[in-house]
């Protein structure tokens, strides 16, 4: 017998793009629901109703994805290319861009990168490395910049839009003037427990972000977090028509 | 928005169809599944309210599309999940 996930997700098969993100937009949203510290719902009720928000957005890109474990986590390591002289240049030019970025909904900045956040991060290297791990690619990466520097700064749990299928998300720069609190949290499907995830500068994690429940906690007084995140499609499956 | 609206409201309709046919856990589960979505739905709307005036990089805030319109949609049809019309209407 069919789970009551695969019952959802048998509901808007072989029905195109837009039925499949009807489906995919609205699980995403009702996964906003959960707490903002990394926490499980504490209710049974909306536990189980977590339970089945994931394991339907899973079975949604289960059939297309190469490598797609429970975690979602293709990759987690220092990037190759990220020495110390080109991190701190990069920190540099992301400090430039924070001046004019764009708020968002839950406290943090968002800015496209400048030049050289482009030359390294929208990379043809970058694909290829990204495809070792996910198969074919779509296009280009997108990169962008996030900052979390404003008190309670985060971003509640989420699936990512389609732009991010694969997400690379490689830390720039972490810093607090006492303890560093707020982390990356991944929600594996099943019976595992959340995951916390602390990066250090330099290093990346790769992901399947659009089917995987993450989140960013809040930073608190003096912590400021630069993060460059960048967005792949992966060929051969359903994307969202954004024109 | 036309072909979304259309999108969301033939989902609306295969998910009640579903829901009639579920029961016990499986119906709690996901009566609660509709009701964290609405609720997340009006949180997001807020928050989005609040950025349209603000400043930066709007184009690329474009691209990285915010889920306001979709989440404005879901919130009002999924009401037809937690409150579904009389069988012979």
């Amino acid at each position: 017998m069919n789970s009551l996930a695969e019952k959802l997700v048998a509901l808007i098969n072989q029905e195109g793009a837009s039925s499949f993100f009807a489906l995919k937009n609205l699980l995403g949203i009702a996964a906003t629901s959960l707490p903002k510290d990394g926490s499980l719902p504490s209710s049974q009720k909306e536990l189980n109703a977590f339970k089945l928000i994931q394991e339907a957005l899973f079975e949604l890109r289960k059939p297309t994805r190469r490598n797609l474990t429970q975690d979602g986590v293709l990759w987690r390591g220092k990037i190759p290319f990220l020495d110390e002289n080109l991190l701190t240049k990069i920190e540099h030019e992301l400090d430039e861009f924070r001046k004019d970025a764009a708020p968002q909904k839950w406290g943090q900045y968002i800015s496209p990168g400048g030049a050289l956040v482009q030359k390294y991060f929208a990379s043809q290297e970058l694909r290829f490395f990204v495809e070792k791990y996910s198969g074919r690619l779509e296009g280009a990466g997108v990169p962008s910049c996030l900052y979390y520097d404003e008190i309670g700064a985060h971003i509640k749990p989420h699936v990512d839009t389609d732009n991010f299928c694969v997400n690379l998300n490689v830390m720039i720069s972490h810093r607090s003037e006492s303890s560093r609190n707020s982390k990356l949290v991944i929600y594996p499907v099943g019976d595992a427990l959340p995951v916390e995830v602390y990066l250090s500068p330099g290093e990346g994690i790769l992901m399947y972000a659009d089917c995987i429940v993450h989140t960013r906690t809040p930073v608190s007084k003096g912590e400021s977090i630069k993060n460059i995140t960048v967005g792949f499609k992966p060929s051969s499956e359903i994307h969202e028509d954004i024109s | 928005m036309d072909e979304q609206e259309n999108s969301i409201d033939e989902l609306v309709r295969k998910l009640l169809d579903l829901k009639s046919d579920l029961k016990g856990e499986e119906a709690e589960a996901f009566e609660e599944m509709i009701r964290l979505a609405v609720r997340s739905a009006q949180e997001i709307n807020e928050q989005e309210k609040k950025l349209l005036k603000s400043e930066g990089f709007d184009n690329f805030r474009e691209l990285m599309k915010p889920q306001s319109s979709h989440a404005i949609v879901v919130g009002e049809k999924l009401d037809k999940l937690l409150n579904p019309p009389p069988k012979d209407e």
